[in-house]
């Protein structure tokens, strides 16, 4: 081949070759246009938060089967009725008086198309006794609260006034009152206390609500649940594929009229929720709190509601109510579960959180008394600021249940803990719902709330059917532990390992019989330029109860400048110069304590 | 190729050659060749400007003129050189003829596809982008390797005649390929655009803080204001021989009316008497945008609207939203689209040269208006979820529709897979077979380029009554659609294998088979919401009503219970299931006024979750004796008479789901009772059942049977 002939099969190849490689980069170039929806950009989201750097070195460790907090929750198959899936919820309290907290555990005891003799085969309710060294024993049946109902929530409270805590316990069924012996043991005194409603009970809530002294109660009811009402529906059957039957829906029955007891004095109640205007005919009530939300000194009530509108109502005196649902601009209307109540911003007034269902932002309603106070004009007024603190947007993909604010670091703000668990039913085994994280919010200030729940601890943000929370420094060791209720799951108890070094104080306030537990009482401290409020026993979380004691966190300070006790009874008691890191008890007119 | 055939010894002359150099035609389409080439390049690479579009035009205009000299030179040039032997250079002038003759006819198509049909075909625009590119070096190496021939390796003697030759061909060539570089630059300069006037009128106040448009979440990519001309005339889009269908289907949709809703503008009007002109900018952002961005909703302009304002969410305004926000209350981001030169003028010329740029050039076109944000769910939930905060009422943050959260937690979103989704545009856009030049879809996972269907943009939802209302062309259409939308009747095939069928939402009677006489009968119609991706009903549930009819007769057709009627007032019957919301405001007042700004919460709400089924119940006593037709002389025992079988002994009941978009109070309110306007009611599902009646002391025996004895 001469080299003409090579230079033609050259350029041929070359022509050929170069043809090729425009053909290719023209249409690479054309078709760079077909993005996926999947990868489509110009989707932003203002409100999502990245994690700050300076994080707390909190670890939350599940300590359940070392601390023998052992607990299966229902142990039954799911029969797609709404009171199977609400409960159930928990509450700490120091029954036995030896000064660590113990914790009662409620069960829905099975199926509601078992027998009797089925259930009595399940496992009733739970007590935990706490043995004082990070270990608990269950003795709900020497005790003889280990009754095998379908129970939703507890309280503890000294109804009696005899210095122990009494027991109400929530049900779908009659509720019952357990009265403490003080030994060890308890009593079912309900049919003479007259507190058992029948309905399907939920939240309940103890406070001195009249100011005659005694605890009164009031009862969350839900709704007008019938069991025969489950006749055949085609609809309700798969064949339409991830129904979710109206048995399940809340919105199909009748709201339940909730309950005021008022403690006659004399071991008995009365029912006065309709005389006192309390009753909120129109509110699938979940959960229910006694607060002084106007610092007017008589405990007020706010009721969260489910798929209705959540109700205020402040107490105006002599044990009468006004609805102020509406003015208070509180009046909720999505499907409201939990409740925490907390200055979470440190203005000395009470704010309140609530736990939403899916696809509804979790709300803080923060309390405008403060930046209203001064303009003319007394009413209590909230405002919704979930989504500007980094608490709204962030909750629309869960189904959020217990709540509680504590100071997970002592930093002194208050931090938010919030359980999720949804109601749908697992497409893969329709007996099962979906399990969702937990979400530990974490007050960084003026820039709000940052989700934690990822960098707490490796089992933190295990999945979880969740409802039911209750919050408690149950090993005295200065910082709050969690305990979570699981539905049809295992019991979770996640204690708080803090390595913060910062300073706490931990207050135990016995007030003067027969309020012995001292429900209703508020403090407020000044530690340097920061103060910070509590009131003992608001915010019942889901169906639960947190620890009847006031803990703060202090940041650096290692004293407290001022102490001030507000007791239900208006009698105020003051302390100067408390040492922290301690836990102290301070009784009504004799403080210090001895 | 046969080696022999390569070696033969066929050599052109120097004067032949020479000849060849010196032919005008020669130099002339090298020119044009030179300038077609390089607007051709930048055409193809450099970006959107107005020179670039003038370069298509005199591309197109001189690729024409081009043609055929081309041809003529083409052909001699052939007869000429056919004789000599093969070398590199006579290869690469079979090359260059290849891929020029390519490019000539490519050319051609794509000149006339633009100007005889709608659009340029992507295949053709390859072609010629494709044989463009490779001509050009290929001629280019043709001609200097010749040169480099000359001179290098020719004798001088050759050389002494080839080179001039070549050299004047460069320049007169050079010269030919000036001219039109210079027309095109000349023409570019002095070409005067439509400018847009964006600014905000003098007294337009920030009310709401820095933010010119909240409180609405909307903004525009400049901040500033928008030329109303800018976001309107989407007439101009929907022209015969654009996306016409595309246009007709958008002309009665909820979208073109969103601003020109009679109801929108008398509570907007109200909103602005009560809460302040500047407020109604909240509405605007998914209402009203093009007088919005306008700056029109401000203090001193009574009617808070501008030019175009009625096209609502118009062609553009969709189509420039750059990017969402998924916290809805319209959090977007709109650019405002640059324009093709001639788009804005009128005439015929400069709508035919504008037409044929956009189809022509389409690429800025296409990039535009096409956006994969906009086959998102977050983007259609930037307005369909809403929020009002306490710029608005003075209270806080209180949660209003939200169909976006609805759908994303719902049965219908797999994310990752769009073989089990559902999104948004796949039930209210299902394709449409079409001839639209936006026809075909390849991003899609069942769809490709060429499947000849559109997304159809009648967005057919749940109003049944504005589009007839609104006398807009379309409209009784668009009303019949929504009917049978509502009622489940329209099929979607592309999703059939993934939705539901049947009903929206299907009712169902849940009732005893028997009932005894004079016992208080319990009876649920249950609903489920079975194929809506969000809420049913969802929007302004204080405005909307959906309801159950339901009626209980005896054998003989007499009415014993009824719920839900409609009165002659066209109130529904005090008592009644309704899906519906109250909101309240601070003074627990009832917001039935759509006034949402005055909203702090709801008394009452009650809507299905998609998968969700309800129930209603009702109670009600059954008659202690079935009388006997009226007309019937029988003694006083119920059952001795002859009745049809079926009905023999049954109570009758009957339930249907109505729909209507507005509920009567407020029509009333904003047009007045005396106007006799009342929202079209739509039957959604229905049900019967029959009760069979006993005998109430312990006889269990069917009545029926007994009449059969």
């Amino acid at each position: 081949m001469n080299r003409r002939t090579r230079l033609v099969y050259i350029t041929g190849l070359l022509s050929l070759l170069g043809t090729a490689l425009v053909i290719y980069l023209v249409v690479r170039r054309n078709g760079s246009g077909a993005a996926t929806v999947e990868t489509s950009s110009g989707i932003t989201q203002v409100l999502k938060r990245e994690l700050p750097q300076n994080l707390p070195s909190v670890q939350f460790v599940d300590v359940s089967e070392q601390a023998g907090i052992v607990f299966h929750h229902f142990n039954a198959t799911r029969s797609s009725l709404i009171v199977e899936d609400m409960g159930s919820g928990a509450a700490w309290g120091d029954y036995d008086g030896d000064g660590d907290l113990d914790l009662y555990v409620v069960n829905f005891a099975g199926s509601i198309s078992w027998t009797v003799a089925q259930r009595a085969q399940t496992r009733g309710n739970a007590l935990f006794r706490n043995r004082g060294d990070g270990t608990f024993e269950d003795v709900a049946e020497q005790a003889g609260v280990d009754t095998r109902v379908w129970g939703m929530g507890a309280q503890w409270g000294d109804y009696d006034g005899d210095g122990d805590l009494d027991l109400y316990v929530t049900c779908y069924g009659p509720n019952i009152l357990f009265r403490n012996h003080g030994d060890g043991t308890f009593r079912d005194v309900t049919a003479k206390a007259g507190v058992g409603d029948e309905g399907f009970s939920t939240g309940a809530a103890w406070s001195d609500y009249d100011r005659d002294g005694d605890l009164d109660l009031y009862v969350a009811n839900y709704v007008e649940f019938r069991p025969g009402d489950t006749q055949g529906s085609a609809q309700s059957t798969y064949q339409y594929q991830m129904v979710v039957p109206y048995t399940l829906n809340p919105s199909s029955y009748e709201p339940a009229v909730n309950r005021l007891y008022r403690n006659n004095g004399n071991g008995t109640f009365a029912e006065v929720a309709r005389q006192s205007d309390v009753h909120n005919p129109t509110g699938r009530s979940l959960a229910a709190t006694f607060c002084d939300f106007n610092n007017d000194g008589l405990p007020d009530i706010y009721v969260a509601n489910d798929v209705s509108a959540n109700a205020m109502y402040q107490n105006v005196g002599k044990g009468r109510f006004i609805d102020i649902s509406a003015s208070s601009w509180a009046a909720d209307y999505r499907g409201a579960m939990g409740l925490a109540v907390g200055d979470y911003d440190n203005d000395l007034d009470l704010d309140i959180f609530l736990t939403h269902w899916i696809a509804q932002e979790n709300a803080l309603y923060s309390n405008m008394l403060v930046e209203f106070s001064g303009m003319g004009s007394d009413s209590l007024r909230f405002r919704d600021v979930a989504d500007a603190v980094g608490l709204g947007e962030i909750s629309l993909d869960f189904v959020g249940w217990g709540t509680e604010f504590f100071d997970l670091d002592n930093d002194g703000r208050l931090d938010l803990f919030v359980v999720n668990g949804s109601t749908f039913e697992d497409p893969a085994d329709r007996t099962k719902l979906i399990p969702q994280e937990n979400m530990l919010f974490w007050n960084r200030g003026d820039s709000g709330y940052f989700n934690i729940a990822g960098v707490v601890g490796a089992s933190f943000p295990e999945k979880n059917v969740g409802r039911g929370a209750a919050l408690a420094d149950y090993d005295d060791d200065g910082d709050v532990d969690i305990f979570v209720q699981v539905h049809n799951g295992r019991a979770r108890l996640l204690r708080n390992d803090g390595t913060t070094g910062n300073h706490w104080l931990k207050v135990q306030a016995v007030g003067r019989r027969p309020n012995t537990h001292a429900i209703g009482t508020k403090l407020r401290i000044v530690a340097g330029d920061k103060s910070q409020i509590r009131e003992i026993g608001a915010g019942n979380s889901y169906l639960s109860q947190n620890s009847l004691e006031a803990e703060f966190g202090l940041g650096t300070h290692a004293r407290i400048d001022l102490m001030v006790i507000t007791w239900p009874s208006g009698d105020t008691d003051t302390l100067t110069d408390v040492a922290c890191d301690q836990t102290l008890r301070v009784v009504e007119g004799k403080v210090p304590a001895p | 190729m046969p080696e022999s055939a390569l070696n033969e010894r066929h050599l052109p002359t120097a004067e032949s050659k020479a000849l060849e150099w010196k032919a005008y035609l020669a130099a002339g389409i090298a020119g044009l060749f030179l300038f077609l080439s390089v607007s051709g390049v930048l055409i193809y690479f450099a970006p959107f400007t107005v020179l670039n579009q003038f370069m298509v035009l005199f591309h197109t205009g001189l690729g024409l003129l081009f043609v055929l000299p081309y041809v003529v030179y083409q052909l001699r040039h052939y007869l000429y050189s056919r004789r000599f032997n093969l070398t590199n250079v006579k290869l690469l002038g079979y090359c260059s003829f290849f891929s020029l003759a390519t490019c000539v006819v490519s050319g051609l198509v794509v000149t006339w596809q633009p100007v005889f049909s709608t659009r340029l075909s992507y295949a053709w625009d390859a072609v010629h982008t494709v044989s463009g590119l490779v001509a050009i070096p290929i001629v280019i190496f043709h001609i200097v390797i010749l040169v480099l021939k000359y001179s290098s390796k020719a004798s001088e003697a050759v050389s002494a005649v080839l080179v001039p030759a070549a050299k004047r061909f460069a320049a007169r060539a050079s010269f030919f390929a000036v001219i039109p570089t210079a027309a095109v630059l000349l023409t570019a300069y002095a070409y005067v655009p439509v400018k847009f006037h964006n600014e905000f009128p003098q007294d337009y106040n920030l009310k709401y803080g820095a933010g010119p448009f909240r409180p609405s979440l909307a903004e525009t990519s400049t901040g500033g204001a928008f030329d109303p001309r800018s976001m309107a005339e989407s007439a101009s889009c929907g022209k015969a021989d654009c996306h016409k269908a595309i246009y007709d289907e958008w002309l009665p949709t909820a979208h073109r009316y969103a601003s020109m809703d009679v109801a929108f503008q008398a509570v907007q009007t109200a909103m602005a008497k009560s809460n302040g002109y500047e407020s109604t900018r909240y509405c605007g952002g998914c209402h009203d945008p093009i007088a919005l961005f306008s700056g029109s909703k401000n203090v001193y302009n009574e009617d808070l609207s501008s030019y175009g304002a009625d096209e609502g969410v118009s062609c553009i305004v969709c189509h420039s939203i750059a990017t969402t926000d998924v916290k809805g209350n319209a959090a977007y981001v709109i650019a405002q689209p640059k324009r093709y030169i001639y788009e804005l003028k009128t005439g015929a010329v400069a709508s035919f040269l504008s037409d044929f740029l956009i189809r022509a050039y389409p690429r800025h076109h296409v990039g535009s208006y096409t956006r994969s944000l906009y086959k998102t769910p977050e983007f259609c939930g930037a307005c369909h979820k809403q929020f009002i905060d306490q710029e608005i009422n003075k209270v806080g943050w209180v949660q209003l529709q939200n169909q976006y959260d609805n759908w994303k937690n719902s049965r219908w979103n797999h994310p990752g897979d769009p073989t089990k989704t559902i999104t948004c545009r796949e039930c209210h856009m299902p394709l449409y077979a079409s001839t639209d030049p936006a026809a075909g879809d390849k991003m899609d996972y069942n769809r490709h380029g060429g499947d000849g269907a559109h997304r159809g943009h009648r967005f057919v939802g749940a109003n049944q009554f504005m589009p007839a209302a609104l006398k807009l062309p379309g409209g009784e259409k668009q009303v019949e659609l929504t009917e049978q939308w509502l009622r489940g009747d329209i099929q979607i095939p592309e999703i059939a294998n993934k939705w539901m069928p049947g009903p929206v939402v299907p009712i169902e009677i849940l009732a005893p088979e028997q009932v005894k006489t004079g016992e208080q009968i319990t009876i649920k119609v249950s609903m489920l919401n079975n194929k809506a991706g969000h809420d049913f009903p969802t929007g302004p549930l204080d405005v909307i009503q959906a309801w159950v009819d339901l009626t209980v007769q005896d054998q003989f057709g007499d009415t014993l219970f009824r719920s839900g009627a409609i009165d002659d007032r066209h109130f529904i019957q005090e008592g009644s299931f309704i899906l519906k919301a109250e909101g309240i405001d601070q003074y627990g007042n009832l917001i039935d006024r759509h006034n949402l700004w005055e909203m702090v919460g709801a008394r009452f709400k009650r809507a299905l979750f998609p998968g969700f089924a309800d129930a209603a119940e009702y109670r009600f006593l059954c008659p202690a004796v079935l009388r006997p037709p009226q007309d019937t002389v029988t003694p006083s025992f119920d059952f001795q008479f002859e009745v049809p079988r079926q009905y023999a002994g049954g109570l009758q009941v009957t339930a249907g789901l109505k729909y209507r978009k507005i509920n009567q109070y407020l029509i009333n309110f904003l047009f007045g009772e005396q106007s006799g306007l009342t929202a079209p009611i739509t039957e959604i599902s229905s049900a019967t059942k029959t009760l069979w009646v006993v005998k109430s002391a312990g006889d269990l025996t069917y009545i029926r049977d007994t009449v059969a004895q």
